[in-house]
């Protein structure tokens, strides 16, 4: 249905993104850190883009930013994946332009109910 | 004495012989080197293949233990386990479950207890963290078996640590506290970090006030470092406890010589908008005090503004520097006592002032 | 032959083979030490700790990052950026323009949108005045600080004022910083009370691929020149600092990368103005702390990296030299109460006689060796079989030493990943010996020679801060 990239370093983390969300019916493509991200959105054109905050090298925030910053990318929603206890990432991300945050551990319908709301997609009976 | 060395018979073969004998080692040391950066990227490969595949196996299917070979060596275990942890720490639910069921028939807690008994420090420390990521009770009884009989400091601190992470209510919040009191106190953050584990894994199961019971019963025993009985309290709020008002309110009327533990107590209130303490704290003698409640007074709708328009000639640095920035974020009544400020006599005042009318303007 | 001359012949003989043997032996007792340390650390550092350690970010010390700056407008921008980019909860970055001549300033405030700030300048030590404080409004972290030219120790001297957290990291304007690099480092201080500082690795950044701000290819660069810095700063920080830790004799934290505790340094009162200003820290470091009986660490750490640009041309390198080896100079001529002093233990029987005997006197002796031993050999006054003895001793030895750090650096962190990169470390490890040892000796020779003149030359100017901004 929609095209969503998402970018994290852990590999774990990448595979189980892909696997449940091409079930959902989606295209997805996945990037192993900031740098990568980057060079995909330019040629994958995803319509959604997944975020982890903790990555070595480029950070999930420079992404955002630089997302944001780019006209031909800065309305595609991105959401920032963090973990409960780093309130200030979830501030610092809206201040920066982020569509909004999922919070580690992640759980199966909470993330389907996330994702179709951002891509304005009527919520499925069984994500 | 050199004419004796140099003078020798052999002194060419011995000459030859230590050439030799350098330029095998480094030789030895390249192909060495070569070989092993061969070998540990081959490893590395077959590693991340594993955890692929294990990944795709508890997608794919609801038993993934039917799809994958039981873990043989070392190495398997290692790529199995990564992937179940990087399972656990990122997602929840169903998914989760799997992870847990693959643990369970693969044995992978059972062969990091095992690794946790014996072996170089290091390895020991490694498996005890390992156990810590999959939070199963079951590994409680061992656990706390390992810490009786561990030496290495370094690998006990982590041995708690694996404790709190699955509390199940005062009794073993208690031992837990008991057992550290016979390390010696390691930092603040370590002490905090153990208690807001213990809380949060008490809140998932609904069992947040076993905490409270836990922290009452601590109150007045002295056994316990007044450090450790602070960071408990950071620890709370930290977790955002819903219930613990009141806790907060006893510790500060308990301890009013214990600067840590009001500051503390002043904190927590304020993160959950009661802030009855605030005005007898921006008057305590102490420095701390009167600090942690300044941090906290913007967040308070009528603010006591007068006191703490007072506190800009306070003669501390810190408490001027926050006065001035409190004033600034608590609305036109607080900027306004701010401009007054910077226009006074007082020169300590009116710095402070005039650099926090800046923050706030930029 | 005559008496005066045999006992030449004879003293330079034992004097330089003494020495090698010495020396030689030392860097392989450090290499082995460091390979201890660093066993201990590759089992410790799998993916998964590294990536707790990440992700254990709640619990931190807010870090302020101090950034001297003279004359760098080509890089201070990128080097900003870059810092901005860091992964740390809190942390606050101070730019000291150290009277810059170029429009350094200027770029920053037109890349920035600076605006006069009034952060309160705390006087704790002592540095040249501060023209002004500029802040930015959307960086509310960034700071950069004006002020009268007075060197790199006064310029974080002047950071370490208008800082606010409790632990500060001094780095170089044109080095790049690994994102997780100060949470490494920071980490340790939250979990030891007694460390009071910290280094990590510097590698170089000649030849690697860098993109926005991180860096994305790791090679060795093409020019002997660069690649035989590599090689040297291989040596020094992997066989060099690692071992220094396990003997509590840490005597240098690069000035490309440190980080303190900032109580302590106060009370040392800061960087004192001179040329060797990283090492004249340390070492009063340890001396506070020994003369106050307060217990301390000061600790290398090989997993945080900074990466930071060689000279490539033959002259700056030698300048650089130059300004290092007197740097060192200066240090152990100020903290001279340390050398031999058996209140501060091994720091001193070890680190600090290390400095004196080996690096201190090493000018001098390798010009016995490298000029004296020749000529005579050739003067036939010397026997050839004396000769070779030497090479063995010094080059043979000398090489092994190489490739056992070359070893030790590919084999825990094997940074360089292609085998060519490798192979032509240890091919260099040989070529060392054909003219770049001889050149840096000649440097460092010169530097102790007119040590006297250039130190009176840089005079410690007056020092007037008294107001606040």
């Amino acid at each position: 249905m929609a095209k969503i990239l998402i970018i994290d370093d852990d590999e774990t983390v990448r595979i189980v993104y892909r696997t449940y969300l091409a079930r959902a019916g989606h295209t997805v493509d996945s990037a192993k850190d900031g740098v990568e991200g980057l060079d995909k959105t330019a040629a994958f054109a995803p319509d959604l883009i997944l975020v982890d905050i903790n990555m070595p090298r480029l950070s999930g925030f420079e992404v955002v930013k630089q997302l944001k910053e780019d006209p031909s990318t800065k309305d595609i929603p991105v959401f920032i994946i963090t973990s409960l206890k780093q309130e200030h990432h979830v501030k610092r991300a809206a201040a920066m332009g982020a569509a909004g945050y999922i919070t580690k551990p992640t759980r199966a319908p909470e993330l389907a109910a996330i994702i179709n709301k951002a891509l304005k997609l009527p919520d499925q009976p069984r994500a | 004495m050199l004419e004796h060395l140099t003078g020798a018979p052999l002194f060419y073969d011995y000459l030859g012989w230590a050439v030799l004998l350098l330029a095998a080692f480094n030789a030895a040391q390249i192909i060495y080197l070569l070989w092993n950066k061969a070998r540990v990227e081959r490893a590395e490969r077959r590693k991340d293949a594993l955890r692929r595949l294990t990944v795709t196996a508890v997608m794919t299917s609801p038993t993934p233990a039917d799809l994958l070979a039981p873990p043989a060596g070392e190495e398997e275990y290692e790529a199995c386990s990564e992937a179940i942890a990087g399972i656990l720490e990122n997602f929840e639910g169903e998914i989760a479950e799997r992870a847990l069921g693959l643990l369970e028939r693969f044995g992978v807690s059972g062969h990091y207890r095992a690794m946790a008994r014996g072996g170089r420090w290091y390895r020991r420390a490694n498996a005890v963290d390992m156990l810590s990521v999959f939070r199963l009770e079951e590994n409680r009884g061992s656990l706390l078996e390992l810490f009786k009989k561990e030496r290495v400091a370094s690998v006990r601190y982590r041995i708690l640590r694996a404790l709190s992470l699955i509390a199940r209510g005062h009794d073993d919040i208690t031992t837990l506290a008991c057992l550290l009191s016979e390390l010696p106190y390691l930092t603040p953050k370590y002490t905090e970090d153990l208690f807001y584990n213990a809380v949060t894994a008490l809140k998932a199961k609904g069992r947040e006030e076993e905490f409270g019971l836990f922290m009452r019963r601590i109150m007045r025993d002295d056994r316990v470092l007044t450090l450790v009985k602070r960071d408990c309290l950071t620890a709370c709020r930290a977790a955002a406890c819903e219930k613990a008002g009141e806790l907060f309110r006893d510790y500060y009327a308990a301890y009013p010589e214990e600067p840590e533990i009001l500051a503390a107590c002043v904190k927590a209130l304020a993160r959950k908008g009661d802030f009855s303490l605030l005005p007898d704290a921006l008057r305590h003698p102490h420095w701390l005090v009167r600090l942690a409640a300044l941090k906290n007074a913007h967040l308070c709708r009528e603010g006591p503004a007068g006191e703490i328009a007072a506190l800009l000639s306070d003669h501390n640095y810190h408490i001027r520097l926050n006065a001035a920035l409190a004033l600034a974020r608590s609305g036109e009544r607080g900027r306004a006592a701010l401009r007054a400020a910077a226009a006074s006599g007082d020169r300590f005042a009116s710095d402070s002032a005039s650099y926090a009318l800046e923050q706030e303007t930029a | 032959m005559t008496f005066p001359l045999w006992l030449t012949v004879h003293f330079t003989q034992y004097a330089v083979l003494f020495y090698f043997l010495a020396v030689n032996s030392i860097y392989t007792l450090l290499v082995i030490l460091a390979w201890r340390d660093i066993i201990r650390h590759a089992h410790l550092a799998t993916s998964r700790s590294a990536r707790r350690q990440l992700t254990g970010e709640f619990y931190y010390k807010p870090v302020s990052v101090i950034v001297p700056a003279r004359d760098e407008e080509a890089v201070i921008v990128q080097s900003v950026r870059a810092l901005l980019n860091l992964h740390y909860p809190e942390f606050e970055i101070i730019v000291v323009n150290d009277g810059s001549s170029d429009g350094t300033l200027s770029r920053l405030k037109t890349e920035f949108a600076l605006a006069v700030s009034k952060k309160p300048v705390r006087l704790r030590v002592p540095h040249e005045p501060i023209r002004g404080v500029y802040g930015s409004p959307e960086h509310p972290n960034l700071f950069v600080v004006d002020k009268e030219n007075g060197g790199k120790a006064d310029a974080i001297n002047a950071g370490i004022n208008v800082s606010s957290y409790p632990i500060f990291c001094s780095i170089d304007a044109d080095s790049l910083l690994e994102p997780d690099a100060i949470l490494k480092s920071s980490k340790l201080f939250l979990e030891d009370d007694e460390l009071i500082a910290t280094g990590g690795i510097v590698r170089v950044l000649n030849g690697c691929e860098v993109r926005n701000g991180a860096v994305t290819d790791i090679r060795l660069p093409r020019a002997p020149l660069e690649a035989l810095q590599v090689l040297e700063y291989t040596r020094a920080f992997l066989s060099g600092r690692t071992g220094w830790n396990a003997l509590n004799s840490l005597l240098i934290i690069s000035g490309a990368f440190g980080v303190f505790r900032k109580d302590i340094v106060v009370a040392v009162n800061g960087y004192r103005k001179t040329v060797g200003e990283d090492m004249d820290l340390v070492m009063r470091l340890h001396r506070h702390c020994a003369d106050n009986a307060i217990p301390y660490k000061i600790l290398f750490v090989p997993d945080p990296v900074c990466w930071t640009q060689v000279p490539f041309t033959l002259r700056a390198l030698l300048r650089q030299r130059n300004r290092w080896h007197r740097g060192m100079i200066d240090a152990l001529i100020a903290n001279r109460a340390m050398i031999l002093n058996p209140k501060y233990g091994k720091t001193s029987l070890f680190g600090v006689s290390y400095f004196v005997f080996v690096e201190l006197l090493s000018p001098l002796i390798e010009l016995l060796g490298y000029v004296f031993l020749p000529s005579f050999w050739l003067a036939g006054l010397l026997d050839t079989r004396f000769m070779l003895l030497f090479l063995v001793l010094v080059v043979a030895w000398g090489i092994s030493i190489n490739i056992s750090a070359v070893f030790l650096d590919t084999y825990n962190f094997r940074r360089y990943r292609r085998t060519s990169d490798i192979l032509r470390l240890c091919l260099l490890g040989a070529g060392e010996f054909l003219g770049y040892r001889q050149l840096m000796f000649i440097e460092r020779l010169r530097a102790t020679l007119s040590f006297r003149q250039t130190h009176w030359g840089a005079q410690t100017r007056k020092v007037m801060e008294k107001e606040k901004i």
